[in-house]
C-alpha cells in the first residue's frame, strides 16, 4: 500500500515536470516558442501543447515521445527523465496494432452472409435435387412396365424354337395343310360377349386379350390342354390375339375378328372346339404341331 | 503433424540480418542475440585445404585486419544481402544454436528475416534458402520500412501515412506506409558501411593515411555529424603513412568528417526527397504533421534528424533504440505471426 502511495506519489511529483522541464530550459536559453517550432518544424501549437503536458494535442504517445527526444536534445537536455516522466504520465504504454482493423471490422460480416446464403442456396439445390429424382423415377418406372410388356409379347411370339424339345422332336406328319373349315356367321355366336376369363395362372397375360373389343362380327374358339402347350392365334388383320404356352387342364377361349389362323404347338395335347364342335387338327398336323384358319369366308 | 514436437524443441525467431550487425529476437523473450555479421575462417593445409570456422560475431570483428594470412575475417552480408551465401548459413546455424544452446535435438524454428524492399528475387531467395540450410521449418519474409515501422511503433496499420527511415550498415531504406502495407519504398545502398568508406577515402586523400574500418567507423560514432553544430569535436586517429609506411597519429575534426560524409548524406537526403515527391499528397500531408521517424544504427549519427529537417522542411523523429527497431519489429510480427499473413514479402 505504502509502495503504491510512494510510486503514485512520485508519478504525481514528475509528471507535470515534462512541460514544466522543456519550458524552463527554453526561457534559461532565451529562445521563444517560435524559435523552438521554426527549428523542430512543429507547429506552435504543439509546443504549447508539449510544455503544458497536454498530450492530447499529440494523439499518438510514439509521436509524443519523439517530440519531447526532439525538445530536449534542442534544449541540450537529457531527454530520459523527460520520457521517463512521460512514461509515467500516460501510466500505460499504448501499442500501435499491426493488424489492419478493417479485417477485424468485416470478418464477422462475412461469413454470416456465407452462411445465410449457402443454407438457402443449399435447401434450393436439394429441392430441385429430389424433384428431379422424383420425376425421373416415374417416367423410369412408367417405361419399365412398357418394356416388360413388350418384351413379354416378343418372347411369347417366338417361333419354333420357343417350343419344348419333346414337342418337336415328334415326326408323324410330313406336311401342313391349312384346314379351310365352313364361315359361319359370327352373330351365330350364341354366347355372350364377356370379359374373358383369366385362370390364377396366368393373370399379366390376359391383358393383351382385353384390348380386343368384343363386337357381333367376333368369332369365339375354346381350346382345352390335356398337357402344356404353346398357341399363338392372329386375327384378320395380323395382330396376335392369343399367344402363350397353357398348362395341362387349362381351358381356354380366343377371340378375335375372322379367319384366326391357330398355330399350336403341343397338338396331341390339345383340342380346339370351334361352334360347339371339336376340330380335327391331324391333317394339319407336321411334327406335332398344326397350322389352322379358322371362320374364313 | 510434428508440428507440436517442433515448435515444443525450437522456439520461432525473427532475424535482422543486416550488413553490420545480426539480432536475434526470441519469441516471448525479446531480442536475445546482437552480434556484428563477421565470420572468422581458417584456411588449413594450403589454398586448396580444409577451412574452419574459427568465430563469428563479436569475436570475428575483433580480428578484422589484424588476422594473418591463413585466417581470413569475411563479411557475408554486402548492400543489405548476400555476398557469400555458404558463409551466412554457417553465421546463421551459429547463431541459432547459440540461442538453443541447452536443446538436446537441433532445432529447427519458423524464421521471421527481414529484406530489403529493393532486393531482386535473386538475393530474397538466397536469404530464404539461407536460413533452410540453417534449419528453418519455415521462412517468412518481410520488408525493412515496415519491420522498421513496426518496431519504431508507428500507427502502420491506421489510414494515416507513416513516414520510415531506416539507415543500415549497407541500405537505407525509406517506406511510406498506410493501412498494413507499404505504398511507396525507395532502397537506396547507402548506409554506415558507405559512411566509413567516405571517411577512409577522405583521410587517405586529405592526410594520406590509411586507416582500417574498424577506425573509421570508430571516428563515425565518436565525431561524426550531419550537420554543422555549435561545437566542434576533435579526435586523435593512428594510421598508416601512404609515403612512409609507417604508423602515424594525427588529429582529426567534426567537420572534417562532416565534409567527408557529404556524398553519402547527399544520397540519403535524395531518397527521402525522391519518396515524398512519389508519395500521394494525402499521406503527404500526414508526413508533414506527424514527421518521418529515423531508425537504424545509421540514425545515432550526430544531427542526421536536423540535417533531414532542414533539406525536407519537415518535423524528424529518432525512434526509441533505432539499433534495435527492425528486430523488434519482426519480432512483433512473430508475436502476431498465426494472424497476419499480409505485412509479409513474397519473393
Amino acid at each position: 500500500m505504502e509502495a503504491d502511495m510512494t510510486s503514485s506519489e512520485q508519478s504525481e511529483s514528475l509528471a507535470p515536470k515534462v512541460g514544466v522541464l522543456l519550458a524552463k530550459a527554453r526561457k534559461s536559453q532565451k529562445l521563444s516558442v517560435e524559435d523552438v517550432a521554426a527549428s523542430l518544424r512543429l507547429s506552435i501549437a504543439k509546443i504549447n501543447a508539449l510544455e503544458a503536458d497536454d498530450f492530447l494535442v499529440i494523439s499518438d504517445p510514439t509521436l509524443a515521445r519523439g517530440f519531447i527526444r526532439s525538445y530536449a536534445r534542442l534544449l541540450k537536455l537529457d531527454p530520459e527523465p523527460l520520457l521517463i516522466a512521460h512514461r509515467q504520465l500516460i501510466s500505460a504504454e499504448i501499442v500501435n496494432p499491426i493488424g489492419v482493423k478493417t479485417e477485424v471490422v468485416s470478418s464477422p460480416i462475412q461469413p454470416s452472409n456465407l452462411t445465410t446464403k449457402s443454407i438457402i442456396l443449399g435447401l434450393v439445390f436439394v429441392a430441385i435435387i429430389s424433384l428431379v429424382w422424383f420425376f425421373a423415377y416415374h417416367n423410369d418406372s412408367g417405361s419399365d412396365i412398357t418394356e416388360v410388356n413388350v418384351s413379354t409379347v416378343t418372347q411369347e411370339s417366338l417361333p419354333q424354337q420357343a417350343l419344348p424339345v419333346a414337342e418337336r422332336e415328334v415326326k408323324n406328319n410330313e406336311q401342313i395343310t391349312e384346314l379351310q373349315l365352313p364361315h359361319e356367321a359370327a352373330s351365330s355366336n350364341s354366347e355372350p360377349s364377356t370379359t374373358l376369363e383369366k385362370t390364377a395362372n396366368e393373370p399379366a397375360k390376359a391383358e393383351p386379350m382385353k384390348k380386343v373389343s368384343v363386337g357381333s362380327s367376333l368369332v369365339r374358339v375354346k381350346l382345352v390342354f390335356t398337357g402344356n402347350a404353346w398357341v399363338s392365334v392372329k386375327d384378320k388383320s395380323g395382330n396376335t390375339v392369343y399367344d402363350k404356352t397353357a398348362k395341362a387342364g387349362g381351358e381356354e377361349y380366343v377371340e378375335g375378328v375372322p379367319p384366326l389362323k391357330f398355330h399350336i404347338g403341343n397338338v396331341s395335347a390339345t383340342q380346339v372346339f370351334f361352334n360347339g364342335e371339336t376340330v380335327d387338327l391331324s391333317p394339319n398336323t407336321y411334327n406335332n404341331m398344326a397350322r389352322v384358319t379358322l371362320g374364313a369366308d | 503433424m510434428f508440428g507440436f514436437f517442433n515448435s515444443y524443441f525450437s522456439n520461432d525467431i525473427a532475424i535482422d540480418l543486416g550488413t553490420a550487425n545480426t539480432l536475434i529476437y526470441v519469441r516471448g523473450k525479446g531480442v536475445v542475440l546482437d552480434e556484428p555479421s563477421v565470420v572468422a575462417i581458417r584456411q588449413e593445409g594450403g589454398p586448396n585445404g580444409k577451412k574452419t570456422l574459427l568465430a563469428v560475431g563479436a569475436e570475428a570483428k575483433g580480428m578484422l585486419g589484424r588476422a594473418p594470412a591463413n585466417i581470413s575475417a569475411i563479411r557475408p552480408m554486402k548492400d543489405g544481402v548476400i555476398a557469400d551465401f555458404t558463409i551466412t548459413e554457417q553465421m546463421l546455424k551459429y547463431f541459432i544454436r547459440k540461442i538453443h544452446e541447452s536443446r538436446m535435438f537441433s532445432p529447427n524454428p519458423r524464421i521471421i528475416i527481414c529484406v530489403p524492399v529493393g532486393s531482386t528475387q535473386v538475393e530474397r531467395r538466397a536469404i530464404r534458402e539461407s536460413a533452410l540450410g540453417a534449419g528453418a521449418r519455415k521462412v517468412y519474409l518481410i520488408e525493412e520500412p515496415m519491420a522498421a515501422a513496426i518496431g519504431a511503433n508507428m500507427p502502420v496499420a491506421d489510414a494515416t501515412g507513416s513516414m520510415v527511415v531506416d539507415i543500415g550498415g549497407g541500405t537505407t531504406e525509406v517506406g511510406v506506409i498506410s493501412l498494413g502495407g507499404i505504398v511507396y519504398a525507395k532502397s537506396e545502398r547507402v548506409g554506415g558501411d558507405k559512411f566509413d568508406q567516405a571517411i577512409i577515402d577522405y583521410i587517405r586523400r586529405n592526410y594520406g593515411m590509411q586507416i582500417s574500418e574498424p577506425t573509421a567507423e570508430l571516428i563515425k560514432k565518436k565525431i561524426g555529424s550531419a550537420f554543422p553544430g555549435s561545437e566542434v569535436l576533435e579526435m586523435e586517429v593512428t594510421g598508416r603513412n601512404l609515403a612512409e609506411g609507417l604508423p602515424r597519429k594525427f588529429t582529426i575534426s567534426s567537420n572534417e568528417i562532416l565534409e567527408a560524409l557529404t556524398e553519402p548524406l547527399n544520397a540519403i537526403v535524395g531518397a527521402v526527397k525522391s519518396a515524398l515527391e512519389q508519395t500521394p499528397p494525402e499521406l503527404g500531408a500526414d508526413i508533414a504533421e506527424k514527421g518521418m521517424v529515423l531508425t537504424g544504427g545509421g540514425a545515432l549519427l550526430h544531427n542526421l534528424d536536423r540535417l533531414i529537417m532542414e533539406e525536407t522542411g519537415l518535423p524528424v523523429l529518432v525512434a526509441e533504440d533505432p539499433l534495435t527497431c527492425v528486430a523488434r519489429g519482426c519480432g512483433r510480427a512473430l508475436e502476431e505471426i498465426d494472424r497476419l499473413g499480409s505485412i509479409f514479402a513474397e519473393e
